[in-house]
C-alpha cells in the first residue's frame, strides 16, 4: 500500500532527502530573520 | 538487512523522534527552571526574548505527540504482522516497554510550562495513581510523585526530574535492548514472504539482501529530512504549542481532561469504581499484550491463521477509541446549561479559546443594566421592549423566588422577580440599591453581540432554562477597573438523570412551589476587567 513512499532509487533517495534538508534550512533561516519581529510584537502585545 | 518495507520504517521515525525531542529538549532546559515562582515567566521569556524560542517549544511539543502516535503504529504494525513471534517475545516486551515509557515522558512534560493545562491534566493524572490499591500504596505514591498533599514546588521539581533524568535514561536503556536484539534477531520479514513456522530473516539470500550502506542508509537519512521539514513547516506555520494563563490551584476549569492518550483511562473510569478502571483494568490490558506472544504460540504468522489474533487486536483498537470518546469532557458529564452558558462567556483564556465577554473592547463595557430581551424583538423598539421588562419584573410575583434572602427569609407578599435579583446580585457582594435595566448604547456593539451569543445561547437550552433571560450587570467602582456581573433566570423544571422531564406533548415539566406556582431561580457569576486587560477573541 505505501510501496511508493520507500522511493526505490538509491538516487531518488538523495534528491528527495537533499531537497528536504535544503527546504529545512531555508524555512529556519526565514523563520530566524523574521524572530525579531516576532519577540517585538509578543513583548508589545 | 532482509528488506525495506515502507511500514517497517516506523520503528527507525521513533527513534529518530527520541534524539529530536533530546536535542529539542536541551535547548529549551537552558531556558528553564522548575520553579512554580519563574517557570511560567520562563516559558513568556522563551516566546518573547529567546530567538528560535517558540519555534523549539512548538517542536518539541509537536514530536512529543508524534512519538506517542508512532511508537503507537509501530506497536499495532508489529502486532498485525505477527514479527512478535519467536524468536522476537522479548523485542515485542521492551517495545511495549518504551510506549509506557514515551507516554510517561510525554505526560511527565506536560506539568513543566506550569499553566492552568499542565496543572489540571496533570491532577488528573496523578489522581489515578493514587487510587493504586491497597490506600497505603497508593496514599504513599501519590506523596512521592507530587511531592506534598496538592502539586507545588515538590511536585513540579518531580516531575522535572522524571522527564529530563529518570525516565529518558530507562528510554535509552531499553531503546539500546530493543536495538540489540532487533540486530540479533534481523528484522522479521512481511508474512507472506516467508514459510511457515520458519523464521528466514537471517538467512535471506545475498543477492536478495539490502545492504545497510548505501542502501538503508539513504533511507533513513531521508526519513529524518522529510520528517523534519514536515515539523519545521508545520510549527512555522500551523502549530503553536499551547499555553494558557499562569496554574491556579483554586479554579478548576470546565471540562479538563487528561492528555489524548490517557483519554482512554478517563473514559474508562466514567464506568465505575475508580481502583479497578483506573488501575486494575489498564495493568490488565498491559499484561495481556506484554505476555501475548508466550500465548500465541501458533507457528503461523499469515494473516489468515491468525484470524482469532488480529480480531482482538481490532477489537482492542475498537474499545479504546470508544473510550477515549467516553473520557472527553462532553460525555457522561452533565454540566446543568445555566453553568455552561456563564462559564462559555466568562472564562479565561485556555484551549485556544476565550470567554467571549472578556474581549469586549473596555471602553465598551459601559456601566448599566442591560437584558437579553432587547434583542429577542424589533431591533429598533429596544428601548421600549426593555421599558416593559422592566415593569414586568417589578410586579408582585407569588411563586418561590429562589434568592438568598427569600429562601432563607420569611415569606415575603410584595416580593418581585426584580427584587429576587437584586438580592441575588447583592449577595455577590455588588453594592447596588435598585434594578433598572437600560437599552445597550449604540456604540457598544462588542456588548450587543454578547448579549445576542447569551440569548441564543439561553433559547437554545429553553427545555431547560424555560422562561430564561440574562442579564449583563457592569459596574466601575475604580479608576480602570470594571466588573461584569452576568445573571441566567428561569423557571425551575423537573429534572431526570440530569434531563429536563417532558410531558407527553415534549414540553417540559416545571417544578412547583406548595402554591402551585412556578419556581424563578438565578445563576450568577462575574469578572473584573482591567483597562489594560488584553484578550483576544477568536
Amino acid at each position: 500500500m505505501f510501496e511508493r513512499m520507500l522511493v526505490g532509487k538509491i538516487e531518488n533517495r538523495i534528491t528527495v532527502g537533499l531537497i528536504s534538508f535544503v527546504l529545512t534550512m531555508v524555512f529556519l533561516g526565514w523563520a530566524a530573520i523574521n524572530e525579531g519581529g516576532r519577540m517585538a510584537a509578543f513583548t508589545q502585545m | 538487512m532482509t528488506g525495506l518495507y515502507p511500514e517497517f520504517r516506523l520503528g527507525w521515525l521513533s527513534t529518530y523522534l527520541v534524539f529530536f525531542e533530546t536535542i529539542t529538549g536541551i535547548l529549551l532546559m537552558v531556558w528553564y527552571t522548575p520553579s512554580p515562582d519563574v517557570a511560567y515567566t520562563n516559558m513568556l521569556a522563551m516566546l518573547s526574548n529567546v530567538p528560535m524560542g517558540q519555534l523549539m517549544r512548538d517542536m518539541h511539543r509537536l514530536g512529543a505527540e508524534a512519538m506517542v502516535l508512532i511508537v503507537s503504529l509501530h506497536m499495532a504494525r508489529t502486532f498485525f504482522t505477527g514479527s512478535y513471534k519467536k524468536p522476537r517475545q522479548f523485542t515485542w516486551f521492551t517495545g511495549l516497554l518504551l510506549l509506557a515509557i514515551t507516554g510517561f515522558l510525554s505526560f511527565s512534560g506536560y506539568l513543566l510550562p506550569w499553566d492552568q493545562l499542565a496543572l489540571w491534566a496533570v491532577t488528573i493524572g496523578a489522581s489515578m495513581i493514587e487510587a493504586t490499591p491497597p490506600q497505603i500504596v497508593g496514599d504513599n505514591l501519590n506523596l512521592l510523585l507530587r511531592g506534598g498533599p496538592d502539586i507545588g514546588a515538590n511536585g513540579l521539581l518531580r516531575f522535572y526530574l522524571l522527564h529530563v533524568l529518570a525516565l529518558p535514561a530507562l528510554l535509552f536503556i531499553f531503546t539500546g535492548v530493543h536495538y540489540y536484539k532487533v540486530i540479533l534477531h534481523g528484522h522479521s520479514l512481511p508474512p507472506k514472504k516467508e514459510n511457515i513456522g520458519e523464521d528466514t530473516a537471517k538467512r535471506v539470500p545475498l543477492d536478495k539482501r539490502v545492504y545497510f550502506t548505501p542502501d538503508v542508509l539513504t533511507s533513513e537519512i531521508m526519513w529524518i529530512a522529510v520528517t523534519t521539514l514536515i515539523f519545521v513547516v508545520l510549527c512555522i506555520w500551523f502549530y503553536d504549542a499551547p499555553l494558557e494563563h499562569h496554574a491556579d490551584p483554586q479554579v478548576t476549569p470546565l471540562g479538563t481532561t487528561a492528555p489524548w492518550y490517557f483519554l482512554w483511562i478517563q473514559g474508562a473510569l466514567k464506568l465505575g469504581d475508580k481502583v479497578f478502571f483506573g488501575i486494575i483494568f489498564p495493568t490488565i490490558i498491559l499484561g495481556v499484550l506484554a505476555v501475548w506472544p508466550y500465548l500465541d504460540v501458533t507457528p503461523s504468522r499469515r494473516y489468515a491463521d491468525r484470524r482469532f489474533a488480529i480480531t482482538f487486536f481490532l477489537a482492542l483498537i475498537s474499545f479504546i477509541t470508544c473510550l477515549s470518546y467516553m473520557g472527553l469532557s462532553k460525555f457522561g458529564v452533565e454540566t446543568s446549561p445555566d453553568t455552561e452558558i456563564l462559564h462559555e462567556l466568562l472564562y479565561p483564556p485556555q484551549h485556544s479559546h476565550v470567554g467571549d465577554l472578556l474581549p469586549i473592547p473596555y471602553e465598551q463595557l459601559v456601566p448599566g443594566m442591560y437584558i437579553t430581551r432587547q434583542v429577542e424583538g424589533d431591533t429598533t423598539e429596544g428601548a421600549n421592549i426593555v421599558a416593559s421588562f422592566n415593569q414586568e419584573i417589578g410586579q408582585p410575583y407569588t411563586g418561590l423566588i429562589n434568592s438568598p434572602a427569600y429562601t432563607t427569609g420569611p415569606a415575603n407578599a410584595k416580593k418581585t422577580v426584580s427584587e429576587g435579583l437584586l438580592d441575588v446580585l447583592q449577595d455577590q457582594k455588588l453594592a447596588l440599591s435598585s434594578v433598572s435595566f437600560k437599552e445597550v448604547p449604540t456604540d457598544a456593539p462588542e456588548l450587543l453581540r454578547v448579549l445576542k451569543i447569551m440569548d441564543d445561547d439561553i433559547t437554545a437550552n429553553s427545555n431547560y432554562l424555560v422562561n430564561g433571560w440574562g442579564a449583563i450587570v457592569i459596574t466601575q467602582n475604580q479608576n480602570n477597573l470594571k466588573r461584569a456581573d452576568l445573571v441566567i433566570s428561569w423557571n425551575e423544571v423537573q429534572v431526570e438523570n440530569g434531563k429536563p422531564k417532558l410531558d407527553s406533548s415534549g414540553k417540559p415539566i416545571l417544578s412547583l412551589d406548595p402554591n402551585g406556582n412556578p419556581i424563578v431561580r438565578y445563576k450568577t457569576d462575574h469578572v473584573f476587567i482591567h483597562k489594560d486587560s488584553l484578550y483576544f477573541g477568536h
